[in-house]
């Protein structure tokens, strides 16, 4: 890919203060996003992605939140603005979606409002352009009959109308990144499809790069263009798509695709599982954190935490052993 | 019921079976009802797992709910052993709840937060008054084991417990008074799904040691795929198609059924598959479509298809479907 | 494995986690600063209610008449009243009193309450009937309906508990309803009912034990509340007869001489603030203690 990255994540590290002492949910986390990207970001909970997103753009108390590390995106460094400027970066140059849509919308403002409101506080326009723009963008998400709907509360509409709502209001300022938060986890998989290939078609449409977080495997391969896999708080596999799903190097990956029941599995033999539950924030394990679940762990994986190291063509791994489990294990089927 | 009877019929059969919920006018009266569940038939056999699959609104909760009669029904029949659940007294009702039990969606709302997991396990053995404080003890540690779970565990509270092992409390619950018929509500759908597979593995493995029969209701139509041997698609409602899971899966025949399959994204790099993109919303089930349901949508909706109600034909062995096109 | 060492090991686990619990319990209450300050306020107010009359110097009620309108020194150290009562000793004596109404009305309209929010929460027709009598007494002021009731039942502790608890219960019926109406719908619930539990069993062994974290909290504001109303039904001469020193009474006493004898007034009515502040700040503590939902850190 020779596309610049316009996003770029350095060792973000994210810490809450609890009363059970400090919870770092995000430790040392690395990534880029070129532009006009999907850049998938996996794992199940307590991995730390929604906690990344939500550090990128800073939407965390932060009298209650310890951010370390670089987060730059066309040259300013978001985590040492000041309020007040990342607020102008907020929405507008980077903006977000969230999972569940109806508490993402206020119940008591239409969705005409909302998204009139999304273009007013970045741009200064007049109140009939913002809704000229509004119906714009209601056509652009697929909102049949955007004259009519705009008058409409959030309670009206369904869960999928109501995502293409919050979508419309990520792109009332055309941004250059959206970061999308679990954006169909809520809906229905035939409502699901509709909406991904939504985004799919203004990513290409507006070369917009977006920052796609999901535990949905099938979602990824359908959509991104890149992966990052998230444990418990660290990246542990980088790769284009096409390299994460025909040869997966990190086993937390590996058993992540083999536990999925596909569609053409056979119905007889029991799934493969990954043995044991993810740790607690507060009591992560020494080493490599994924060692405790991993049928290949050895001392050395258990006493050291290995370093994310590059293994050709862009694909990077966070283990001991990631060369020599892929040749031995089972290659994963394209 | 003499033995050799039971093995050969049904343990279940469902008979437009109907649950309507009433939704009431500013005077208290019913000025609309929200159709749930609108006839809906299918039978069960023995030991086997019987899969419900559709989307939100379709009504497979509300169908398993009112199999146990948590909810009420509004109509028709549920044959289990040769007598309708749906007719039975309040005793009658009382021993039916040893018999068919449930699993719950939510692991973290189906404990009760205040009381040790020993105590929640042993709840079930109080009520129906089976055994001595000690064998319930007993019953109860041994069931730990078959779930998975430690000894230990016993004085532990719920919210010490992961999603994964909340939800194997929840199935040992149901187990406790050595049902025939487990209704599992979504069981994996709230896990992470690195958990999903140890949960479907269990399941399997309780099915075989303890001779259990499963209706299993899910949204996710791999899980419903890998686990069931016969699967019902609902739509709005309905049962738009049942059939042996090959059969389903290989060749589906309703129109609904090929575009949920064809939606289903899948984690591997395939050629695209042709998906067929369904027009419209779902329509309310205050007031579901004319004739077949799913006319408003279907890419191959006929005039014939707004006016009639299609009848239940059976293709083949076991595939039965609701649509005008056969 | 016989069933005895099954259960001698329990015993074993049973006991270590019990210990276990009890220090994160131990910690999470230490570190609740409103909790702590307002149980050392109760705390010490009841021990002075408990055994203060024992090692008090005086008698509350010896009149000296060549003493009157003392202002406080070392022998007395409230001063005297205008009949020449040493206050201290009546402000401790009406401590026993006016806290212990507290406490009985804080215990009667839990019980009341507790009774009739989780039935109502149950069943609809009887929640219409229980609630439309409860909006009936709660739009009255409670001191007015208090005042009434006093009237007409007569001027007698007892009759104060009663009629003060009559007007907080539906405070706490309403609590109570809520939680246990949220409660119903939770999965465990209807988890319960499928493996054929009663009414009756789902009421009190699932729902009631529930609620009773925002009972408690409930009940402690309600325990104030009565000690302000006790103070002014007394003040207003309708609540425990005199010469009984319930802090009312004293404040009563009090009124005619404000600039004469201003500790006459002064403190009782500190000691009356001091109890309600400790009150108020242990029920806050408690609050945020049991209820998860009140953490403020988002995670």
């Amino acid at each position: 890919m020779n596309k610049d990255p316009i996003l770029n994540v350095k060792e973000l590290s994210t810490s809450f203060k609890t009363e059970r002492g400090v919870v770092t949910a995000v430790d040392g986390v690395s990534f880029d996003l070129s532009k006009g990207e999907i850049l998938g970001v996996v794992g199940e909970s307590g991995c730390g992605k929604s906690a990344t997103a939500q550090s990128i753009l800073r939407l965390y108390d932060e009298k209650q939140t310890i951010h370390e590390g670089e987060v730059w995106f066309e040259g300013q460094e978001l985590l040492g603005l000041r309020p007040s400027e990342m607020d102008k970066v907020r929405g507008n140059h980077i903006s977000m979606i969230f999972q569940d849509p109806l508490s993402s919308l206020n119940p008591v403002f239409t969705i005409g409002n909302q998204i009139a409101e999304a273009i007013l506080i970045h741009k200064k326009v007049s109140k009939r352009e913002a809704y000229a723009r509004v119906l714009e963008l209601l056509r652009l998400t697929g909102i049949p009959a955007p004259e009519k709907r705009v008058n409409e509360y959030p309670h009206e509409l369904s869960g999928g109308m109501r995502q293409r709502v919050m979508i419309a209001m990520a792109l009332a300022c055309e941004s250059k990144v959206m970061i999308a938060d679990e954006p169909t986890t809520a809906l229905d998989v035939t409502i699901q499809a509709q909406i991904m290939s939504m985004i799919v078609e203004l990513n290409q449409k507006l070369d917009m790069g977006v920052i796609l977080i999901t535990h949905d495997l099938g979602v990824v391969a359908e959509v991104c263009t890149r992966v990052v896999v998230m444990y418990l708080g660290q990246v542990v596999e980088e790769a284009d798509v096409k390299s994460l799903f025909t040869r997966p190097l990190h086993p937390y990956t590996q058993g992540l695709m083999k536990s999925i029941p596909q569609l053409d599995c056979d119905r007889s033999k029991p799934l493969h599982v990954i043995e044991g539950t993810v740790p607690s924030l507060h009591h992560i394990p020494e080493g490599c954190r994924f060692a405790p679940r991993c049928p290949f762990a050895d001392d050395l994986c258990r006493s050291k935490m290995p370093p994310l190291e590059q293994y050709g063509s862009g694909q990077k791994a966070r283990c001991w052993h990631a060369e020599t489990i892929s040749e031995k294990g089972e290659a994963i089927r394209a | 019921m003499p033995e050799h009877e039971n093995e050969k019929r049904p343990l279940l059969e469902v008979k437009g079976v109907k649950k309507y919920f009433p939704v009431r006018g500013a005077l208290g009266t019913t000025v609309q009802e929200v159709k749930a569940v609108n006839d809906v038939s299918f039978e069960m056999n023995r030991g086997e797992t019987f899969g419900v699959v559709g989307e939100s609104g379709c009504g497979k909760s509300t169908l398993g709910r009112t199999i146990l009669r948590l909810t009420e029904p509004t109509a028709g029949q549920a044959i289990f052993e040769g007598t309708d659940v749906f007719a039975m007294g309040p005793s009658e009702l009382q021993s039916l709840r040893q018999d068919i039990q449930m699993v719950f969606q939510d692991p973290y709302s189906s404990l009760n937060p205040r009381k040790r997991i020993g105590a929640i396990l042993e709840e079930p053995l109080n009520i129906h008054n089976i055994g001595t404080p000690r064998e319930r003890t007993e019953k109860v540690l041994r069931i730990l084991d078959t779930v998975g779970l430690q000894t230990d565990h016993y004085y532990r509270y719920p919210h010490e417990f992961s999603g994964g092992q909340r939800q194997r409390i929840g199935i040992a619950r149901a187990l406790m008074v050595e049902p025939k018929l487990v209704v599992c509500d979504e069981p994996v759908s709230a896990l992470d799904v690195s958990i999903q597979s140890q949960i479907i593995n269990l399941l399997k493995k309780l099915q075989q040691e303890l001779q259990l029969t499963y209706l299993f209701i899910a949204h996710d139509i791999s899980v419903v795929r890998y686990i069931s041997d016969r699967v019902g698609v609902m739509y709005l409602g309905q049962m738009v198609e049942q059939a042996p899971t090959e059969a389903m899966f290989a060749d589906p025949k309703h129109p609904y059924t090929r575009a949920l399959l064809s939606s289903v994204p899948e984690p591997k790099l395939d050629a695209k598959r042709e998906r067929i993109v369904l027009r419209g919303e779902l329509p309310s089930p205050l007031n579901p479509p004319s004739g077949c349901v799913f006319h408003t949508r279907c890419p191959m909706a006929k005039p014939e298809c707004k006016k009639v109600l299609p009848v239940k034909k059976e293709l083949s062995a076991g595939h039965f479907v609701s649509c005008h096109l056969y | 494995m016989t069933s005895s060492t099954e259960n001698i090991d329990l015993h074993a686990v049973k006991t270590a986690l019990r210990k276990e619990h009890n220090s994160i319990l131990l910690r999470q209450i230490m570190s609740n600063r409103s909790l702590v300050i307002g149980f050392v306020i109760i705390a010490f107010l009841i021990l002075v209610a408990l055994f203060g009359p024992l090692v008090i110097a005086h008698d509350p009620n010896a009149m000296n008449v060549l003493n009157r309108f003392a202002p406080p020194s070392a022998t007395h150290w409230f001063g005297t009243d205008n009949l020449g009562r040493d206050v201290l000793s009546r402000v401790i004596y009406g401590a026993r009193i006016s806290m212990g109404i507290g406490v009985a009305v804080a215990i009667v309209a839990s019980l009341a309450g507790l009774i009739v929010g989780v039935y109502s929460s149950y069943y609809t027709r009887l929640d219409h009937l229980l609630m439309r009598i409860s909006d009936g007494i709660m739009a009255f002021p409670g001191l007015l309906l208090a005042l009434a009731l006093m009237a007409a039942l007569g001027g007698r502790a007892s009759n104060v508990v009663l009629a003060v608890s009559i007007v907080a219960t539906p405070y706490i019926a309403r609590v109570v309803r809520s939680e246990a109406l949220a409660l119903k719908e939770q999965t465990f619930v209807e988890a319960t009912r499928a493996l054929g539990a009663s009414d009756t069993r789902i009421i009190w062994r699932h729902i009631a034990p529930n609620t009773l974290s925002s009972l408690i909290v409930q009940a402690t504001f309600i325990f104030a509340e009565a000690i302000i109303v006790e103070a002014a039904l007394s003040f207003l001469g309708a609540g425990i007869p005199p010469p009984a020193p319930s802090w009312g009474n004293i404040l009563s006493d009090g009124k005619t001489y404000i600039y004469k004898a201003w500790w006459m007034t002064f403190f009782p009515g500190m000691t009356i603030t001091i109890a309600i502040i400790g009150l108020n700040l242990f029920g806050d503590g408690l609050r945020d203690l049991l209820d998860p939902h009140s953490s403020k850190t988002k995670n």
